[in-house]
């Protein structure tokens, strides 16, 4: 079994089969290098976003230009609050 | 590891994509949702982000909980910088959220759902390490130690036939009442005068008194208190203080779980009575009764860790080694000693109803010995057999959340149990435990520190210093606290099949939020064997795993 965890990065992934090649056979090393060799490439195939999408992308980098982002802290607060209130309407 | 940085946008568009996961999943799957997207970028794209796709940003795709997401981001060595989540609709015809090819293996199914393949990559047998990614957050643990009513899992565990009671507890018509802690839920349970068990709530529904101290006479457990009396559903049937032409008692009902008495055990099902699964159908139920032993043994700990320290079959090298050698039910085979030997690897696959679990250890030059252990869902397993020694088996039934009764079942599906093996395990050898009379609780238990003897351990009569495997399971499984807390442990390729089992189950507890039926309810998931054998270093382990796992009647099972 190789830990695949089914939210790792491909690059995670790349980087632990290789950090563990030495420990393989021979055959073996051919074809997990065969494996990473194809996963080397870009991360995703170019994605189709809409328009909206687009302009949502370039407010998100203005966010970041006028410091309208949230730290992890920020972050983690505001959605246990966004939880809450989501869980205590009505289903 | 970088900082995480989210916008304000991708905030707000994180929130209108949890509120619609809600709406579509309810609010405990958009909890897991939103649990799992955090877990992603903090644990994995903090730590590896991908190649941006051009200069300026990246693109992740990924499915929680069946919910195919990208997330947009960029980074430096210092900064993750989350701008955007995009669900991953099949309209976009780069990112099919259904055939997302990861070129590992091939191509994955995400709308079949996260499966063995999409948890482990395919091309290779064995991994070296088990990432950090597979530690699991606090929400996770929680999800899958709580099975009180309402909890997911504790759901989940309600639609399968859970052993409740020996048999022998209840041995005639009319016997005492039978208190029993089951999924959080006080019970109790009777035979009646016809021999018909009941296992109901255990207060009476006038005012509140256990019927433990009731009266279990002419059909019916009468409470004490002022005489109302219950039949085995649950139903009133005596209110003495209102006249019968009333109907008052008519309109008085315990809460009750039907039950199913087999193999020696009384099961009960506690889940919806249209979801009622087929009877139980384990090897050991089937067996005439003389095939069979069954013992129970409470452990102070929450059902999940005990049920880990089944699945995990190193600790056996370990603290169970000097006994393998001297255990009367053990020693002299060669399987003992063959498991002497430390450096285990695993292989683990996917069975209809869990898993199977083989252990890899060097035996002769060019060969190899596998001791195969079942996990069957939600909270069995079964131990690999020592040669013609009898099969062994535990279900680690949750009491409450901070309590599991661990079942033992001892079999041999070709002979009878001779009386010194029943002598043996009624005084604790083997994987049973020696209990003080009257009760279930061990005799060596928290409260006298399991009888730990230190000579014992100096002298290497045993690892641990606790005496008995059972107990020495116990003692280690409850001095993690009542629930482990799984946040920081740190596993390694050993625990494959632990975090395998994990996530079975959780699947498992999601599937059936959504409708699914859980795994392994069918006859033919349960009517499984452990095995244990030596196979040449080139042979499939897989088909003599599958093989081994057969159970033919009246036939021994595969063991050395």
């Amino acid at each position: 079994v190789l830990c695949y965890v089914f939210d790792m990065t491909r690059t995670e992934a790349i980087a632990i089969i290789t950090a563990k090649l030495a420990a393989l056979d021979d055959e073996r090393v051919i074809t997990v290098a065969d494996i990473v060799q194809d996963m080397v490439g870009p991360a995703a195939p170019a994605l189709n976003l809409t328009d909206e999408e687009r302009a949502a992308i370039q407010r998100s980098k203005e966010d970041f230009k006028a410091g309208r982002t949230y730290s992890s802290d920020q972050y983690h607060t505001e959605m246990t609050a966004f939880m809450t209130e989501l869980k205590s309407k009505p289903q | 590891m970088r900082r995480v940085v989210r916008s304000r946008t991708y905030v707000a568009q994180l929130k209108a994509f949890i509120e619609q996961s809600t709406e579509t999943f309810g609010p405990a799957v958009a909890e897991r949702t939103l649990a799992r997207i955090d877990h992603t970028i903090e644990q994995h794209l903090a730590r590896y982000p991908n190649k941006p796709i051009d200069d300026r940003l990246g693109v992740y795709t990924y499915a929680a909980l069946r919910t195919p997401f990208v997330l947009i981001y960029d980074f430096d060595e210092e900064e993750l910088r989350v701008h955007f989540i995009v669900p991953a609709r099949a309209d976009r015809t780069s990112i099919d959220p259904t055939t997302v090819e990861w070129k590992l293996g091939g191509a994955v199914d995400f709308a079949a759902g996260p499966t063995a393949d999409t948890v482990r990559g395919r091309g290779l047998e064995r991994a070296s390490i088990v990432p950090e990614s597979t530690m699991i957050t606090q929400e996770q643990n929680s999800f899958l130690t709580e099975t009180g009513p309402g909890a997911l899992t504790g759901e989940l565990f309600r639609r399968y036939w859970i052993p409740a009671l020996l048999a022998e507890e209840l041995p005639e018509p009319d016997c005492p009442p039978v208190r029993v802690r089951l999924l959080s839920e006080r019970l109790i349970a009777f035979r009646d005068s016809a021999g018909r068990v009941g296992l109901m709530d255990e207060f009476c529904a006038h005012r509140g008194i256990s019927l433990w101290f009731g009266r279990n006479e002419e059909g019916g457990l009468r409470c004490p208190y002022h005489g109302w009396k219950y039949d085995v559903t649950g139903q009133c049937i005596d209110v003495p203080s209102e006249p019968e032409e009333s109907g008052y008692c008519r309109k008085i009902k315990l809460r009750s779980y039907p039950c199913i008495e087999a193999g020696g055990a009384i099961f009960a099902y506690m889940g919806p009575p249209a979801e009622m699964p087929p009877p139980p159908a384990f090897e050991w139920v089937g067996l005439p009764s003389a095939h069979v032993y069954l013992s129970k043994r409470w452990q102070e700990c929450n059902y999940l860790q005990a049920m880990e320290g089944g699945i995990d079959s190193s600790h056996v090298s370990f603290l169970h080694r000097y006994d393998l050698d001297r255990d009367p039910l053990h020693r002299n085979t060669g399987g003992a000693k063959l498991t002497r030997r430390t450096d285990t690897a695993f292989e683990i696959f996917e069975s209809t109803g869990g898993l199977l679990i083989g252990a890899r250890r060097p035996a002769d030059p060019g060969r190899c010995y596998w001791r195969v252990t079942q996990w069957l869902m939600p909270f069995y397993t079964l131990i690999p057999p020592y040669q013609d020694n009898a099969l062994n088996g535990h279900a680690f039934v949750p009491m409450d959340d901070r309590n599991c009764m661990v079942w033992t079942m001892t079999f041999h599906p070709a002979r009878p149990l001779g009386g010194i093996e029943l002598e043996l395990m009624q005084h604790g050898a083997g994987v049973h435990a020696e209990l003080i009379a009257g009760t279930f609780q061990p005799l060596a238990n928290r409260g006298n520190d399991y009888l730990i003897d230190r000579a014992a351990q100096a002298g290497n009569l045993t690892f641990s210093g606790v005496r008995g495997i059972a107990i020495q399971d116990a003692a280690i499984q409850e001095s993690i606290g009542p629930i482990q807390d799984r946040t920081v442990e740190n596993p390694v390729s050993t625990d494959n099949a632990i975090i395998m089992a994990r996530a079975r189950l959780s699947m498992a507890v999601e599937a059936l939020a959504k409708g699914g039926r859980p795994p392994g309810l069918e006859p033919d998931a349960q009517h499984v064997r452990a095995s244990a054998f030596v196979l040449d270093e080139d042979a499939s382990f897989r088909e003599a795993a599958l093989n081994a796992a057969k159970v033919r009647k009246s036939e021994p099972h595969v063991a050395v």
